[in-house]
C-alpha cells in the first residue's frame, strides 16, 4: 500500500524480536506480514532490507496484535472502512500506544513520520 | 529414517518455497512444529496428518493484483480468506502417515545443482491406537 520506507528507517531482525517481546509477542519470518495468532508477529522474507525490518512495518504487526483484542479489523470492515482509513485509524492508536509507553523503538523523527503517513493516508481515503 | 523433499517447479514454472507458512491454506496453528525453513524441530514428535516438511507453490490461478488486503486478513475468519485465495496456493507439504512418523532426530536443507532439497531424520515410533497421541518420552526439546 505504502512504501514505509520513505518514511522511516529499520532495525534488525534480533532488535525487532526483543521489540516485539517487549509488547508480548513473538516475531517470526514467513511468506505474508501479519499479526497471526499462533505465531505472533510475522514478517514476509520479501519486506526485509537485507536484515533490516521497517520500524513503521514493525508497529503496525504489533499494533495489529494489539488490536485482536478489540476485534479492530472486523470492525472496520463492518463499518465499511477503506484499507486507507484502516489504516490511518491504526497508525493514530500508534501514537497514542507511544504516548502511553509503548513503541519505545519510535524516535521523535519516526512519530513525526507517522503524521506525514496518516495525512497521506486520510487524503486518499476513497 | 531418512526423507528427502525436493523443491520442485510450481504451476508458474518457479520454485516452490520450504516454509511453515503456508496462509491462507492451512492454519499456522498446524505449523507450530515447523521452523522458518518449514522443518520441523528436532525432539517433536511427527505423527500420521502433522506436516513433516511444509512447502507450498503458485498455481496457475495465480494473480498478484489480487492478494489479502491487511484488513481482510485481520478481520476475516480463515475459512473465509481460504476461499477467497487459496485457490492461488498448492500446499505441496509431505505429511506424515502411519508408516511415516516419529521423533525428528535432525533436519536440515541441503543445496543441491537443482535446487533445495530437505533433509528429515526421524526416529520411527509407531503410530498409537488413536493415531496421533504423543508418545510420552517424544516431549519437543
Amino acid at each position: 500500500m505504502e512504501d514505509y520506507w520513505q518514511y522511516s528507517g529499520g532495525i534488525t531482525i534480533d532488535e525487532a524480536k526483543v521489540v516485539a517481546r517487549a509488547h508480548g509477542f513473538a516475531l517470526e519470518i514467513g511468506r505474508v506480514s501479519r499479526f497471526d495468532n499462533a505465531r505472533g508477529v510475522v514478517i514476509a522474507r520479501a519486506d526485509l532490507q537485507g536484515d533490516l525490518l521497517n520500524k513503521l512495518l514493525l508497529a503496525e504487526e504489533i499494533q495489529h496484535g494489539l488490536d485482536r483484542a478489540r476485534a479492530e479489523a472486523s470492525q472496520a470492515l463492518l463499518r465499511g472502512l477503506s484499507l486507507e482509513e484502516f489504516h490511518a485509524e491504526l497508525f493514530e492508536r500508534i501514537l497514542l500506544g507511544r504516548e502511553q509507553g509503548r513503541f519505545r523503538f519510535l524516535t521523535d523523527n519516526d512519530a513525526q513520520a507517522i503524521k506525514a503517513l496518516i495525512q497521506r493516508l486520510w487524503s486518499k481515503k476513497r | 529414517m531418512r526423507i528427502e523433499v525436493v523443491q520442485e517447479l510450481d504451476e508458474l514454472g518457479e520454485r516452490e518455497q520450504f516454509t511453515w507458512d503456508l496462509f491462507p491454506i492451512v492454519e499456522s496453528s498446524k505449523t507450530l512444529h515447523l521452523d522458518e525453513n518449514g522443518l520441523p524441530k528436532a525432539g517433536t514428535y511427527v505423527g500420521p496428518g502433522m506436516i513433516v516438511v511444509g512447502k507450498i507453490g503458485k498455481t496457475a490461478k495465480w494473480n498478484p493484483s489480487s492478494q489479502p488486503s491487511a484488513l481482510e486478513i485481520h478481520g476475516s475468519h480463515s475459512p473465509e480468506l481460504n476461499r477467497k485465495y487459496g485457490a492461488m496456493w498448492k500446499d505441496s507439504s509431505l505429511y506424515a502417515t502411519e508408516s511415516l512418523c516419529g521423533i525428528v532426530e535432525r533436519a536440515y536443507l541441503e543445496d543441491t545443482p537443482s535446487g533445495l532439497k530437505a533433509i528429515v531424520e526421524l526416529k520411527p515410533v509407531p503410530a498409537s491406537a488413536d493415531g496421533a497421541t504423543m508418545p510420552a518420552a517424544a516431549a519437543p526439546r
